[in-house]
């Protein structure tokens, strides 16, 4: 269940973040000032949400690290059909910002409790599926989200002695990374039932769900689309974009132009490399808290130094000639296993530098060789580059240092 | 070995960019108290009173178009009828307010290839080097953010990107160059032009695996002269740099609630060569030769030599560079008197056995520099045939020999990286007397155009040194200390017997403009005059900067002194050498662009020790560190917010990213292109402030 848990939060971040990348900015062509203005709010809001989920994610990894499991940061590729939660029956789907995403984006926020957005969810569900291609499967596991957490934290309930004090160092909290609300090491159950209720009340807000919560900023964001026209405020890209051939499925958009995938097949690689950073966090071996630190410092540095202005960028870029008057997007890739970064902090962490360096190069050699790129976009990749390899010396491993 | 011995490789771009956020280079309306490093609110225009702004209103205001005078021209040129001031529109915010400071070689392409005892490799076909990417990253800092003269690169990062032994392009060379500084401004150039060098230690510098090396004998040279020596060692020159938007299309897009940037875009040339490990890292060595005036040679020399009389031009701040290149302004007026001859920068040369190797990156003036000319402007000015010669003593008494022509037309000096190789014939009685005589560079009408100094190059590495102020122990008045290394040359070579350095110190001096009008705000620049002055007359005290202090210093035989100093003020000042044998006028500006100096920013004193922790709060904290780096970088506020205003929807944001800022700002950052803030002003007690707020966040109860 807190796998499960994972790739729910991991899904949600990944289509947030790609649909409040698509928003257009101040300047952008066809923008008036008062619709950037809201652009800006609304990219802001749904960031916000975005790095929320991540929070969770990072929570459920604690919960899964506390009881001696590894962390489970992979997840199945975009589009995936409805699969686990009856009530909410909603696809995971890579799509701009428009009234549609919103409204869907606020449904799998919906709270567990009767009220308007049932049958407007049903319907928003039953839209979505049809939209992409994909088939309503009818596996009802869980209710929604919030019974998910609750099966959870009955099952800790239940069993408070699958919890492992000595796991507690392996967790990643505050002290590494400066959550909000802050994160303490999870040694008992009853910490383990209050963090479960922080995730669930930031979600679905229950049962304040009209003020703060994930669905209340949603609803807000719906409610104002009521009075503006979502056209032109953001870039239209394809829906589930996919680059590498192999994870096309029914509703996904393989982008083969040759100006444009090699970008999305380094974000990609830039991607994998981060979620094996963000793994490695919670399975060290024997780096020294500083190391940690330093790649903790380096993960949270990737976020909006280079995985966000790469992810713009590729919302930016024409799909190509099978897509007319459609832009690419970060497709957010997955292999069908994730490979931990398991081993010795030099083995380790030594490697995860290597894989970022290679990026870097690859990133380098994309701006110069990718064809029919524009100037302007070639510059743009070129500081990418720059950026990240700003960050390289953040992931260097003294061999020479006695391990912890 | 020297820094300009085979192998080298030549590179060249005509879309390098450089994008600084130029917030604190405004030079007119003064919003920056650079010595307390706060900002002024409000903003400070003589004889106008502006109202205290809120923070958001602040940032509004800098992207706001006010109306600018040109500088006032030169005392020599006062105003009067038919020279008045010229009005143009500007932003406080100055012409790149979403600057992210980052440089780039844009495209850089290598274009030729010197391997020892072959002819150079200018074209494509015969080494797969050729045509390869060089690629490097740096943000744009200034110690002195007003004036010109104290700019630095803080690389990120370096490479050389090009077909591996399979054809696949790929990262044949990266490694993380050393801060350069600027060397060698000539602002007489088209556009203006500045020299850098920087060095890669082998201790950081990767070569690709010799499985996946191409077969290129240039690379194999490369690689295995840094490994038998200290690294590589990168010369290059930004020239023709330009902006792309004026303050009024910046100030349209702004309105439109856009942030568009607008970097300067323009050539870089250089080389890649061996770096023996031992030679300055920031600076040439060698055989200088400078123009035949002061501050290198007696004003008689000048006549002897058939040299004009200088027009000494007050060109100082960012606002003059860019006035001295805009046809109508007083400046561009000025810079027209000047003949191209007095344009030239300085060059270096490096004599190896078999060839004089001349370092004329920097030292030809292109066309522009003769009002007269057509054409392309980045085509070099023509002095017609140039020679270079040796003036030695021999029996026979004085002796000119003529070494060999130089080539100087902008194909060579773009193809050859602006370094030109005049054989030399061991054997030859020229040969025998390079020690004793001297050099120079003579056009085919007989002026001398360089001559090589006679005086000692003093130079040092710590050309951008920080200190904060603190109190002694026990309390009295902050002072801090500071430390450089200077070296001193004689032909290139460690001085052989002790030589007395006059040290004087320089102070940055703002004053601000005169306003016209407050609504709209119609600013002038004024000139600095002497305030005592009340006749009307330009009396310049100097350009902006006064000395405040001399002392002496005697660096020993060998050439190398470690130097000590202490400053009781916080402030942007510079250290200038002045040497036996140097002519200083002091009653004019130094020559920055050829002296010998270094800069020096002290940071204020700021101690928040008493402040409790419940008082450090994220709103605390932005009043008094963030919101100034906020108006001064706003761009950062894309990236991470710099405080609850820039995420009016996501307040607490910020706080996420404390780990990362205490990361960024640790002293041990200090030096690289991960320290942040970017502009380098945040001062010890403020740095403790925030990393205090910073563990704050990072406790986990």
């Amino acid at each position: 269940m807190l796998q499960q848990a994972s790739e729910l939060e991991h899904a949600l971040c990944c289509q947030y973040l790609y649909a409040a990348f698509t928003l257009k900015e101040g300047g952008d062509p066809a923008l008036t000032p008062s619709q950037a203005a809201l652009t800006a709010q609304w990219t802001q809001q749904i960031t916000k949400i975005a790095i929320q989920e991540m929070y969770h994610l990072m929570l459920a990894s604690n919960l899964l690290t506390a009881i001696g499991a590894e962390p489970h940061l992979w997840r199945p590729n975009f589009p995936q059909p409805s699969r686990h939660f009856s009530d909410v029956r909603l696809p995971s789907l890579l799509t701009h910002f428009d009234d549609a995403t919103a409204k869907r984006f606020m449904c799998w926020e919906k709270p567990d409790v009767d009220g308007w957005w049932i049958a407007e969810c049903k319907t928003c569900g039953e839209q979505a599926h049809d939209a992409h291609g994909l088939t309503l499967e009818d596996v009802p596991s869980y209710d929604s989200i919030g019974a998910l957490y609750g099966l959870i934290d009955a099952a800790l309930k239940a069993n408070p002695e699958w919890i492992d004090p000595a796991a507690a160092p392996r967790q990643l909290t505050s002290e590494v990374i400066p959550f909000s609300p802050k994160v303490a090491p999870i040694t008992t159950y009853p910490q383990a039932s209050s963090y479960i209720d922080i995730i669930v009340t930031e979600g679905e807000g229950a049962p304040d769900w009209e003020s703060t919560s994930h669905f209340a900023y949603f609803h807000q964001i719906v409610v104002e689309l009521e009075h503006v026209t979502a056209a032109g405020m953001s870039w239209p890209t394809v829906a589930n974009p996919v680059y590498d051939p192999a994870n096309v499925v029914p509703g996904a958009s393989l982008i083969d132009d040759p100006s444009v995938a090699p970008i999305g097949l380094a974000f990609n690689d830039l991607y994998l490399v981060f979620v094996r950073m963000l793994a490695r966090l919670f399975i060290p071996d024997d780096e020294s808290d500083a190391e940690r630190q330093a790649l903790a410092n380096a993960a949270t540095a990737i976020m909006p130094l280079v995985l966000k202005p790469l992810g713009i960028l590729l919302t930016r870029l024409p799909a190509g000639s099978a897509y007319p008057d459609r832009y690419a997007g970060p497709s957010f890739e997955l292999p069908p296993s994730l490979d931990l970064p398991l081993g010795t902090r030099v083995e380790a962490v030594g490697a995860l530098r290597d894989e970022l360096a290679a990026v870097t190069a690859r990133l380098q050699v994309v701006s110069i060789q990718a064809p029919g790129l524009a100037a302007a976009t070639r510059s743009e990749l070129a500081t990418i580059a720059g950026r990240l390899q700003t960050l390289l010396p953040l992931m260097h491993v003294d061999a020479s240092a006695v391990p912890s | 070995m020297s820094y300009l011995s085979r192998p080298r490789i030549g590179f060249l771009a005509t879309d390098a960019t450089t994008n600084p956020s130029t917030a604190n280079n405004e030079n007119v309306i003064h919003f920056l108290d650079y010595e307390r490093a706060v900002l002024l609110n409000p903003p400070a225009v003589e004889s106008a009173t502006l109202p205290h702004m809120s923070h958001a209103a602040y940032r509004e205001w800098m992207t706001t178009l006010v109306t600018y005078s040109n500088p006032l021209p030169h005392p020599s040129n006062p105003p009067g009828p038919g020279n008045e001031p010229e009005w143009e529109p500007g932003m406080p915010g100055y012409w790149n307010y979403w600057g992210d400071h980052m440089t780039t070689w844009g495209s850089a392409a290598i274009n030729s290839l010197w391997l020892p005892g072959a002819d150079p490799v200018t074209s494509a076909g015969s080494d797969s080097l050729f045509g390869s990417r060089v690629v490097w990253h740096a943000r744009i800092v200034d110690v002195d953010p007003a004036d010109t003269w104290s700019t630095q690169f803080v690389s990120s990062g370096f490479s050389i990107i090009g077909p591996d032994a399979s054809g696949e392009l790929a990262e044949l060379v990266c490694g993380i160059p050393t801060t350069s500084y600027t060397r060698w401004l000539n602002f007489f150039r088209y556009q203006g032009a500045g020299t850098f060098q920087s060095v890669i230690p082998n201790d950081g510098l990767t070569f690709i695996d010799n499985a996946r090396a191409p077969e290129s004998a240039a690379f194999a040279a490369l690689r295995d002269g840094a490994r038998a020596g200290g690294g590589l060692l990168l010369r290059y020159c930004f020239y023709g740099m330009k902006t792309q938007y004026s303050q009024q299309s910046q100030y349209d897009n702004f309105s439109a609630g856009g942030r568009q940037v607008n970097p300067k875009i323009g050539s870089v040339l250089g080389t890649i060569g061996v770096w023996n490990g031992r030679d300055l890292i920031s600076t040439p060595v060698g055989r200088v030769l400078q123009q035949p005036t002061p501050p290198f040679f007696a004003p008689t020399e000048q006549a002897d030599a058939g040299s004009a009389v200088p027009v000494a031009l007050h060109v100082r701040t960012h606002a003059d560079v860019e006035q001295l290149h805009e046809p109508g302004t007083h400046l561009h007026a000025e810079s027209q008197l000047l003949q191209c001859i007095q344009s030239m920068g300085p060059a270096v040369a490096v004599v190896e056995d078999d060839a004089v190797v001349l370092d004329l990156l920097t030292a030809f003036p292109e066309s522009g520099c003769d009002p007269s000319a057509t054409g392309d402007p980045f085509d070099k000015h023509d002095f017609g045939p140039v020679s270079l010669e040796l003036v030695y003593d021999s029996p026979a008494g004085s002796t000119t020999a003529d070494l060999g022509p130089v080539s100087y037309d902008r194909e060579t000096y773009e193809s050859l990286a602006g370094v030109w190789e005049v054989p030399l014939d061991p054997s030859s009685e020229a040969a025998q007397h390079l020690r004793d005589g001297y050099l120079r560079l003579r056009d085919g009408a007989g002026n001398v155009l360089l001559r090589e100094i006679e005086v000692a190059q003093v130079e040092t590495d710590d050309r951008g040194i920080y200190v904060d102020l603190a109190p002694p122990a026990g309390g009295g008045t902050p002072t801090a200390t500071g430390s450089l290394t200077l070296r001193a040359f004689t032909k290139g070579e460690p001085i052989t017997a002790p030589l007395d350095v006059q040290v004087q110190f320089w102070v940055d001096v703002m004053t601000p403009g005169k306003a016209n009008s407050i609504n709209p705000l119609v600013v002038m620049a004024c000139l600095l005059t002497n305030a005592e002055d009340t006749t009307g007359a330009y009396t310049v005290v100097d350009a902006g900067e006064e000395p405040s202090g001399t002392f002496h210093v005697t660096i020993p035989a060998g050439g190398e002194l470690a130097l000590k100093f202490t400053a009781d003020t916080a402030g942007c000042f510079k250290l200038r050498f002045i040497v036996p044998g140097m002519t200083i006028d002091s009653t004019q500006p130094p020559a920055f662009a050829v002296e010998y100096y270094t800069n020096v920013r002290a940071l204020p004193y700021h101690d928040y020790s008493d402040v409790p922790d419940e008082k450090v709060t994220l709103q605390y904290v932005f009043d008094e560190v963030l919101a100034y780096f906020s108006i001064l970088y706003p761009v950062m506020s894309a990236i991470i917010p710099w405080g609850p205003e820039n995420t009016p929807h996501d307040p607490d944001r910020v706080a996420q990213f404390a780990a990362l800022m205490s990361m960024a700002i640790d002293e041990s950052r200090i030096g690289t292109a991960l320290q942040m803030p970017i502009t380098r002003d945040l001062s010890a007690g403020k740095r403790a402030l925030l990393q205090r707020w910073c563990a704050l966040q990072m406790r986990t109860a």
